[in-house]
C-alpha cells in the first residue's frame, strides 16, 4: 500500500466514529436552510461554500433580520472565530505541504480536522493525504447531507410539530458542552449566557448573542489580567 | 430549484466571513504572539458565542424549552451530538404536548 493511501485510511478510522454527529447535523442544517425560504440548491451552495454548521445556523437565525447582510457575517464570524485560533496553530504543522495544499487545508478546517491533527502531530508529522481522510468525508457527509435535509425539510409544513426548531438548541449544547467542562470556563458561561437573556429580554432580538458573547469575552479578560498581577505580585 | 439574489449574497457574505477567519488566523495569526490577557479573550470566544446562543434559546421561550434544555445538557455530558438532538426535539414535543 502507498503511503498516501496509508496516511489517508489513517485519518479515515480516526474520523469514521464521529461521522454520525456530521450526518446528523448537515440535515437539521439542510431542513433549517429551507424553513428559512432558501430553496435546496441555495442550502447545498451555502454548505459547499461555508462548510461551517455553527456558523450557517446562527446565520439563518437572523436571515430575515433588517441589516441582514451585516447581521450573518456577525453571527459567522463570532461562531467561526475558533478557527482562526485553529488555523493559526495548523499552519505551523503543515509548512511542508504545497501551497495548494495548504490553502485547501485552511480553506476546509473544521473542529475535527484541528484535533486530530493535534494528536498526530505529538507523534508524527502530520501529511495532507492524513487531513483529507479526516476532511472528505465530513465535507461530502456535510454537503449530501444538506440536500437530504433540505428536501425532507420541505415536506414539513409545521416545524414547531416536530421540535424541529427547537434541534438548533440541542446541537448548540452538544457543541458547547465540552467547553463547559473546561476549567475556568464557567464565570465565562454564566457572563455570556445571563447577559444574551438579558440583552435578548430587552429587545436586542438580532445582537443579544454578540452582545452576551462580549460580555463573557470581558470576563475571561479581567480574569487574566488579574492572574497576570498576582503572578507579579 | 432556484437561486433568489438574496439568499446567495447573504450567502456569499457568510462564505466570505467563514473563509476569513481561518485565513487571518494561517496568515497573520500564525506569526504574531498575543499578550496573554488577549490570548486568555480569544480562547474564551467559543464557550462565550456558544452560550450565548444556548442561554436565551433555552431559557426565555418558556417551561417546555427549558426542561428540554436542562434534557439535551444532561445527555449530552455522555452521548454524541445526535443522540442530543433527538432528544432535544423530542423532549420539547413532548413537554409542549404535556403542558399544551
Amino acid at each position: 500500500m502507498t503511503t498516501a493511501k496509508q496516511e489517508f485510511l489513517d485519518g479515515f478510522r480516526l474520523v469514521l466514529p464521529i461521522l454520525v454527529a456530521p450526518v446528523s447535523f448537515s440535515f437539521i442544517t439542510g431542513a433549517t436552510s429551507v424553513q428559512k425560504g432558501l430553496s435546496a440548491l441555495e442550502a447545498t451552495l451555502m454548505s459547499a461554500g461555508v462548510f461551517a454548521g455553527g456558523g450557517q445556523l446562527l446565520a439563518l437565525e437572523v436571515w430575515h433580520e433588517p441589516q441582514a447582510w451585516l447581521l450573518v457575517m456577525l453571527a459567522a464570524v463570532s461562531i467561526n472565530v475558533r478557527f482562526a485560533l485553529q488555523a493559526a496553530s495548523v499552519q505551523r504543522k503543515i509548512n511542508h505541504f504545497s501551497k495548494f495544499q495548504r490553502w485547501l487545508t485552511i480553506a476546509t478546517l473544521t473542529d475535527p480536522a484541528w484535533g486530530m491533527s493535534e494528536v498526530r502531530h505529538l507523534t508524527r508529522q502530520v501529511s495532507f493525504w492524513f487531513i483529507s481522510g479526516i476532511t472528505v468525508p465530513i465535507y461530502l457527509i456535510w454537503v449530501l447531507g444538506t440536500l437530504a435535509g433540505a428536501l425532507l425539510g420541505n415536506l414539513v409544513d409545521d416545524p414547531a410539530r416536530l421540535g424541529l426548531d427547537f434541534a438548533f438548541v440541542g446541537i448548540f449544547i452538544a457543541l458547547a458542552l465540552p467547553f463547559w467542562k473546561k476549567s475556568g470556563a464557567l464565570p465565562v458561561a454564566v457572563a455570556s449566557g445571563g447577559t444574551a437573556i438579558l440583552a435578548k429580554l430587552a429587545g436586542f432580538s438580532a445582537l443579544y448573542v454578540f452582545i452576551g458573547a462580549m460580555a463573557g469575552v470581558a470576563v475571561a479578560g479581567l480574569m487574566a489580567a488579574r492572574r497576570a498581577r498576582q503572578e507579579q505580585a | 430549484m432556484m437561486m433568489d439574489p438574496y439568499n446567495m449574497t447573504l450567502i456569499l457574505l457568510v462564505a466570505l466571513a467563514t473563509f476569513a477567519m481561518r485565513a487571518v488566523g494561517a496568515v497573520v495569526m500564525a506569526r504574531v504572539k498575543l499578550a496573554p490577557v488577549s490570548a486568555a479573550a480569544f480562547e474564551a470566544m467559543p464557550v462565550a458565542v456558544l452560550t450565548a446562543v444556548v442561554a436565551p434559546a433555552a431559557l426565555t421561550q418558556g417551561l417546555p424549552e427549558a426542561i428540554a434544555g436542562a434534557t439535551a445538557v444532561f445527555v449530552g455530558l455522555r452521548a454524541p451530538m445526535a443522540v442530543v438532538i433527538v432528544v432535544a426535539m423530542a423532549t420539547v414535543v413532548a413537554m409542549r404536548h404535556v403542558m399544551g
